[in-house]
């Protein structure tokens, strides 16, 4: 009896934990949609997810949208608690934003026209085969330009 | 006198004779022909071959890939000549030269790349140049555009399997391109069936696109575009078109995106721009409406949709006139309770009014807002009770003293009979 009520409350921890919803959940390929231009997310290379003070999740098919949602569209009372992308390189993983670099190049047809990927602070970009101009900022910057551009649309 | 004349016609005669000759020359040297036959490189002949020069391929599979047309060429594949490049290399031909045109070929299995956007057949900024009656089966990416002008992509046929969808590329993609043609192709089994993006003045028609993962037709930042007279039916979520002014789209066909996520089309930021003579059936919504301003919607028909529109509280002086909705679950649902979108002399299946005075329109307005369908859009839950008779008395009621719905969403005008 007393190992059923353990495991038991095992699961129930287990539940618990899982609905805390403070770590990034995994994109589904096709399925999901982006919460503020409303594509479906078919590219793993890009994506980004917020997570606000109450644990509600919204998932984004590129990082400026997640820049865009919290700017414009989140709804009163919420707050932006986190925010995560996919690390270019290794697409399974999410990276913090503010852990992120963000590399502009032609050569990334990324899904909103800006041409960007979010990579780890690299020591090698050799894998990325650059050619061309690039750009790197932070996250700070990234906002700063992903804004103005919103506000001249 | 005469003589000089005489010395005169002579000289002109000499010239023609001249010029004659040069032209026969240079046409002599227009006319060569390269025929592959099986077992030989389609690449060699390609390289061997001078501008204007003509490359005839043999029935045969050839297992190439990574073909770069630099000169300006004439490819024509005879029936049955296959180029297999098993997956292996980067695009399959690669053109960068302009004025070259690539005809009855068929390609196969394209390299799929998750750092490079592999296609069958890619041309890299160049001009006039056609691909037509190509079929291509299994390309990563199928014809793929990009900082191109005056090129015609026309009666291809562009298959994928498709099983997943990050191993899977656009149909036919354009990049940076401007005053593009594509007509008469059948595109399925791809990520996006055709894809615009930074593309002005681009006219897509007699298009087929169909069961692509995402969209049939995706347009991103492409002003000054049209489709005419395309279907797009089963695919992930019919046609989005994005971040763009001034696109016309007519006599198309949007059937049966079915899913939670679909829609036939899906309109976010875009001004000034017409709908006319379309149709919608059978999608889950016909058209969602985001941030969109200015448009036109005219003489379309919205038949058995889930929703026919969603319009959402962004937009404005939108214009539906003279559309026929019928047989549709909602005819119409927002999220705002206040619209300055117009609709007028359109008919609806579902308006009870009368017309006393006998001029073709109701004599009461039609509010094309349920309080279902304000319900459904707070509460999605409550779409369970679709079809009950509780709701029709509630419906009623709303109907009779309108409180929860938008006063200003109303037709004034609704047509008795089904326009043509």
């Amino acid at each position: 009896m007393k190992s059923v009520i353990s495991i038991f409350s095992v699961f129930i921890a287990l539940i618990i934990i899982s609905g805390c919803g403070k770590s990034p959940v995994p994109l589904e390929i096709g399925k999901d949609e982006c919460n503020y231009c409303k594509m479906t997310i078919v590219d793993p290379k890009w994506g980004a997810e917020i997570i606000t003070d109450k644990g509600k999740i919204y998932k984004f098919d590129v990082v400026e949208c997640a820049i865009a949602y919290a700017e414009t569209e989140l709804k009163e009372g919420e707050k932006v608690k986190s925010v995560w992308t996919v690390n270019y390189l290794n697409p399974k993983e999410f990276l913090s934003v503010e852990n992120a670099l963000y590399l502009f190049n032609e050569q990334f047809h990324s899904p909103m026209g800006m041409d960007a990927v979010s990579v780890p602070v690299l020591k090698d970009t050799s894998k990325l085969k650059l050619s061309g101009e690039s750009e790197i900022l932070n996250w700070d910057n990234l906002k700063k330009k992903t804004i103005n551009k919103l506000k001249e649309d | 006198m005469i003589k000089s004349s005489l010395n005169r016609i002579e000289a002109v005669i000499k010239i023609l004779i001249i010029l004659i000759l040069i032209f026969y020359s240079y046409v002599d040297v227009r006319c060569n022909v390269i025929t592959v036959i099986e077992h030989n490189s389609v690449n060699m002949a390609v390289q061997q071959a001078q501008n204007g020069d003509t490359v005839l391929i043999r029935k045969g599979t050839y297992l190439e890939t990574s073909i770069k047309i630099k000169s300006e060429l004439t490819i024509i594949g005879e029936k049955g000549s296959v180029i297999n490049a098993e997956g292996r290399g980067e695009n399959v031909i690669e053109i960068t030269s302009d004025n070259v045109t690539i005809t009855g070929l068929e390609i196969q299995n394209v390299a799929v790349s998750y750092v490079s956007d592999n296609a069958a057949v890619k041309l890299i900024k160049v001009k006039n140049c056609k691909v037509s009656n190509c079929r291509i089966y299994n390309g990563f990416f199928g014809i793929y555009l990009a900082k191109s002008y005056n090129c015609k992509i026309e009666n291809n046929d562009i298959i994928s399997s498709g099983k997943k969808e990050s191993s899977n590329g656009n149909g036919i993609h354009l990049w940076q391109c401007s005053n593009i043609e594509v007509a008469n192709n059948k595109v399925s089994g791809h990520r996006d069936g055709i894809y615009f993006e930074f593309v002005k003045h681009g006219i897509i028609f007699n298009n087929l696109s169909e069961r692509n993962v995402r969209y049939g037709l995706h347009f991103m930042f492409s002003d000054s575009c049209k489709y005419e007279n395309n279907t797009f039916r089963h695919n992930g979520a019919g046609v989005a078109v994005m971040y763009t002014k001034c696109v016309e789209m007519t006599g198309n066909r949007f059937l049966n995106n079915w899913g939670t996520a679909s829609y036939g089309l899906l309109l976010k930021d875009i001004k000034d721009s017409f709908i006319k003579n379309n149709i919608f059936k059978t999608n889950t919504v016909g058209i969602h409406c985001e941030g969109s301003n200015k448009i036109l919607i005219e003489n379309n028909e919205f038949i058995d949709n889930g929703w026919a529109l969603r319009i959402m509280a962004n937009c404005s002086e939108n214009n539906f006139k003279s559309n026929n909705f019928i047989g549709n679950s909602f005819d119409l649902s927002t999220n705002s309770t206040r619209s300055d979108n117009t609709f007028s002399g359109n008919y609806w299946s579902r308006y009870k009014g009368y017309d006393l005075n006998h001029d073709g329109f109701g004599d009461i307005p039609f509010r094309p807002v349920t309080l279902f369908s304000v319900l459904v859009q707070k509460y999605e839950p409550t779409v369970i009770l679709l079809h009950s008779l509780f709701l029709d008395l509630l419906n009623f009621a709303e109907n009779l003293f309108p409180s929860l719905i938008p006063p200003t969403l109303v037709d004034n005008h609704p047509s008795m009979e089904k326009i043509s």
